[in-house]
């Protein structure tokens, strides 16, 4: 169904068996939504889908008391739930929300439950949220909370695909033969699948190495390189080291081996670490984005045995 | 927390001692009923623990010794880099040290160095940098988890050595962990057999050796030079004669000296012959001494009579003093050279022992300017007409060349820090000649009775402070208003261009739009009016 995007794939895939959420940023056509989607048609879970727009209220996407009729002529409040009870959301364009809006979903996301008046919720596992954004310097967003970003394990940017990926895609999409999804999981398999990622061993130096990332994203930090001082006003949390460790299994399981190496932590640290590190006016003024300071972040620590003395 | 990387294997890190029990073998082991014998598994089990142990023991000697050649490599990295970095300042060391030796061996005043001391201060910067970079480098501790880390990276096995060595000493019992364990554990033999690779030696480049090359050439160049000096001195300290003049120092040397005796006694006095005692030495150092004290003063032989150098001869004409010299950097008299030496080396100071000959003519010089007396220069204020007068020229007077005299010029120079004399004690006395002419004589022209030409009075105390001409403070009458200038000018009136104005431009009017008021006049305006523009018509030309 999907050409090419190959690491957005993977890290989809990866979010998922590590029982994280994943944000998806890119310029509409590029194909975030058939993602999921097609992820959704893949798994044998339930999914719904929220189409945010600037007048989407809470309960719009949380559920509501709704007055129904009753056989007798009769009427009586019934409560209503909302797209976000499922196991598999696609929360497509979420910064065309308010963050208002936006904000409801903290509590699914982490909590995994849903809080309506009196009633709570509790959201069936596995449980993930797959947003797609747009580019918050578009017309018309909203950019995400930070206390809603830190909830997404990856940010995944889907960026335009190759010359050789055009034609295939030409060729699946404007013809009339139509793509057919099998199931190939379900929620069970899923969460056991969870269950053997989190088995995964980290060794202690991989685990330093995490942490010594992670840090070097705070400013004033031991390991905070110069361009962290300089332009970014909020570094990443302790969640953040959490994700690099889970994303470090789930990579290191892909690539065949039993315990989580250095190379595992670096090769998930951008998409862990891009959205959790907040740029300050210096760094806009200056075109310094959170890529380059995670990229000098990961220039900065080095892993073991590449030191030259 | 602690870091495997930043723990030694030296120290008291949590490792199993080579053919300890671990992993799965343990568990095996204790498996076993107690009291009852090894059965043929767990003999089987203890059998693979050993082995299994031993690659474990392996595996550490392994990072070890991959770290020691990180080590050994970084330490010679170092010393590389010690090395270019110290070179341009030992090439620099031994270049002023072939300078000095080139100085020492012109000039003989100059001391020279000795060839080892230029060595040593060159190889100075090297040992200093080699020991301030290598050293840390080099008693760094050995960290089998950052060789082992290393030896990972250079067989691409993704860190499955190091994760096996850290997850066994945890003894971790997880089957993840276990896998990971055995997986690192199979590469140990590859591990083993491999090399460093030919790339990781250290690259020392071809410059990097130019500098200390070129150092060790010219420190060479400063040993021979140097060599060559102290042959010379010891030919000339054995021999009776005069060396060969195989330097042109020995030469020059030689063809002063004898200029020196081949010049005829001009002094009948007995300073002169005392001069003519010093121009022949008896012994060859004396000769030696001579040798260099002629060659030191360069131009004061040949060029004036009787002791005069030409300095002073040149510049004494107006003054009609006598000739000692007014340059503090050239003797006067040659012939005097040797008591003065003898002179100043009595002095307290060891410095002035070891350069004599240096010290000198500063000295005589500022004993001849602060007496006032034989300065021949125009410049001096003390040689002034006034002055003049009232100094005696007298050729006949011997040489200000007391011993007390000296003494007390050389602890005012001490005094002073060895500047020269301030101007101020130069200034001439006050004339004291209260004479306004006597006889037929004439009086001198600033003859006034009240002594000579000092200078300008100041007038002190409170009398001094006292205005002599009274300023008024304030202004009576009217402040006058100042002049008015007027400036008229006669000009054409000039036409100036303007673009008519459009109708449309115009803007619309603003003032009261309609009937005028006629106002109502008053009798005797009327009749005033009327007696005015009535009778104008009837009114012809």
């Amino acid at each position: 169904m999907l050409v090419g995007q190959d690491e957005v794939v993977d890290g989809v895939l990866a979010a998922l068996f590590a029982g994280g959420h994943v944000l998806l940023e890119g310029v509409p056509g590029l194909g975030k939504t058939l993602l999921v989607r097609t992820l959704g048609r893949a798994v044998d879970l339930a999914f719904s889908r929220i189409q945010f727009t600037p007048d989407m209220m809470p309960a719009d996407i949380q559920g509501t008391q709704i007055l129904v009729e009753t056989e007798g002529g009769g009427h009586k409040l019934e409560f209503q739930e909302g797209p976000l009870i499922a196991s598999l959301i696609l929360a497509d364009e979420i910064n065309r929300a308010t963050p208002k809006t936006q904000s409801a979903l903290l509590e699914a996301m982490q909590e995994k439950q849903v809080t309506v008046g009196r009633r709570t919720i509790a959201l069936k596992e596995p449980y993930c949220v797959m947003a797609t954004q747009n580019p918050v310097e578009q017309e018309g967003t909203y950019p995400l909370p930070e206390a809603q970003l830190d909830r997404f394990l990856f940010k995944l940017v889907v960026g335009y695909p190759m010359e050789s990926e055009y034609a295939s895609i030409l060729d699946r999409t404007t013809g009339t033969s139509e793509e057919d999804v099998k199931k190939v999981s379900n929620g069970a398999e899923i969460l056991s699948l969870r269950q053997v990622v989190r088995s995964v061993p980290v060794p202690a130096h991989a685990q330093t190495h995490a942490i010594r990332l992670v840090m070097a994203t705070q400013p004033k930090s031991e390991y905070a390189p110069k361009v962290v001082n300089d332009m970014v006003s909020l570094g990443a949390s302790p969640r953040g080291a959490q994700a690099l460790l889970l994303g470090g299994k789930v990579h290191a399981l892909l690539a065949g081996r039993f315990a989580v190496a250095e190379e595992d932590v670096r090769a998930v640290a951008p998409a862990v670490l891009r959205h959790r590190v907040m740029v300050n006016f210096r760094a806009h003024s200056e075109g310094v984005t959170a890529e380059s300071v995670v990229k000098a972040v990961l220039d900065a620590v080095q892993p073991s045995g590449t030191r030259a003395r | 927390m602690s870091a495997p990387e930043e723990r030694g294997s030296d120290a008291g890190a949590p490792r199993a001692t080579p053919g300890s029990t671990h992993g799965s073998t343990a568990d095996a082991t204790s498996s076993a009923p107690h009291g009852a014998g090894p059965n043929a598994a767990s003999r089987g089990a203890l059998a693979a623990g050993t082995a299994h142990g031993a690659r474990r023991a392996e595996l550490e000697t392994l990072g070890l010794r991959t770290d020691r050649a990180r080590r050994g490599r970084a330490a010679r990295l170092a010393a590389a880099d010690a090395l270019r970095d110290a070179a341009p300042w030992t090439l620099g060391i031994a270049l002023v040290g072939l300078a000095w030796a080139l100085v020492a061996r012109a000039a003989p005043a100059w001391p020279a160095l000795s060839p080892w001391l230029v060595l040593a201060a060159a190889l100075a910067p090297i040992a200093v940098l080699l020991l301030a970079r290598v050293t840390p480098v080099a008693t760094r501790p050995l960290d089998a988890g950052e060789g082992l880390s290393r030896l990972d990276r250079e067989l691409d096995l993704h860190e499955r050595l190091r994760t096996a060595w850290e997850l066994d000493a945890l003894a971790a019992s997880d089957p993840f962990a276990r896998a990971a364990v055995s997986e690192g554990l199979a590469h140990v033999e590859h591990a083993y057999a491999h090399v460093l690779r030919p790339h990781e030696r250290v690259p020392i480049a071809r410059r990097a050796w130019l500098a200390p090359v070129a150092a060790l050439l010219v420190i060479l160049a400063t040993a021979w030079l140097a060599r060559d000096a102290a042959r010379t001195d010891e030919l000339a300290k054995h021999d009776g004669a005069l060396p060969t003049p195989n330097t042109p120092r020995d030469a020059r040397a030689r063809d002063d000296a004898a200029a020196k005796r081949s010049d005829p006694p001009p002094a009948p006095n007995a300073r002169d012959a005392r001069a003519k005692e010093d121009a022949n030495p008896r012994t060859p150092e004396e000769r030696r001494a001579q040798a260099e004290l002629a060659s030191a003063s360069k131009e004061s032989t040949g060029k004036s009579g009787a002791g005069r150098s030409a300095d002073a001869a040149s510049t004494s004409s107006s003054s009609d003093s006598q000739g000692l010299p007014s340059s503090p950097t050239k003797p006067a008299d040659g012939g005097e050279k040797p008591k003065a030496s003898d002179k100043k080396t009595k002095p307290k100071k060891p410095r002035e022992e070891t350069a004599p000959a240096k010290a000198k003519p500063p000295q005589e010089s500022g004993a001849t300017a602060g007496r006032g007396t034989g300065s021949g220069s125009s410049k001096n204020p003390g040689s002034t007409d006034w002055a003049s007068k009232d100094q005696v020229s007298n050729d006949e007077e011997p040489p200000l060349a007391e011993d007390a005299e000296v003494d007390d010029e050389e602890s005012e120079d001490e005094a002073r820090g060895g500047l020269q004399p301030s101007l101020r004690d130069r200034r001439p006395a006050v004339n004291r000649d209260l004479t306004i002419g006597f006889g037929n004589q004439p009086p001198p022209p600033d003859a006034n009775g009240r002594g000579g030409p000092s200078e300008q009075k100041k007038s002190r105390g409170v009398a001094s402070l006292v205005l002599g001409v009274p300023i008024p403070d304030h202004v009576k009458g009217r402040p006058n208003p100042g002049r008015t200038k007027i400036t008229q000018e006669r000009v054409e009136p000039r036409a100036e261009d303007a673009l008519p104005i459009t109708a449309s431009a115009r803007a619309p009017r603003a003032g009261f739009v309609g009937p005028l008021a006629r106002p109502e006049l008053e009798p005797w305006m009327r009749a005033l009016v009327a007696n005015y523009f009535l009778p104008r018509p009837t009114k012809k030309p």
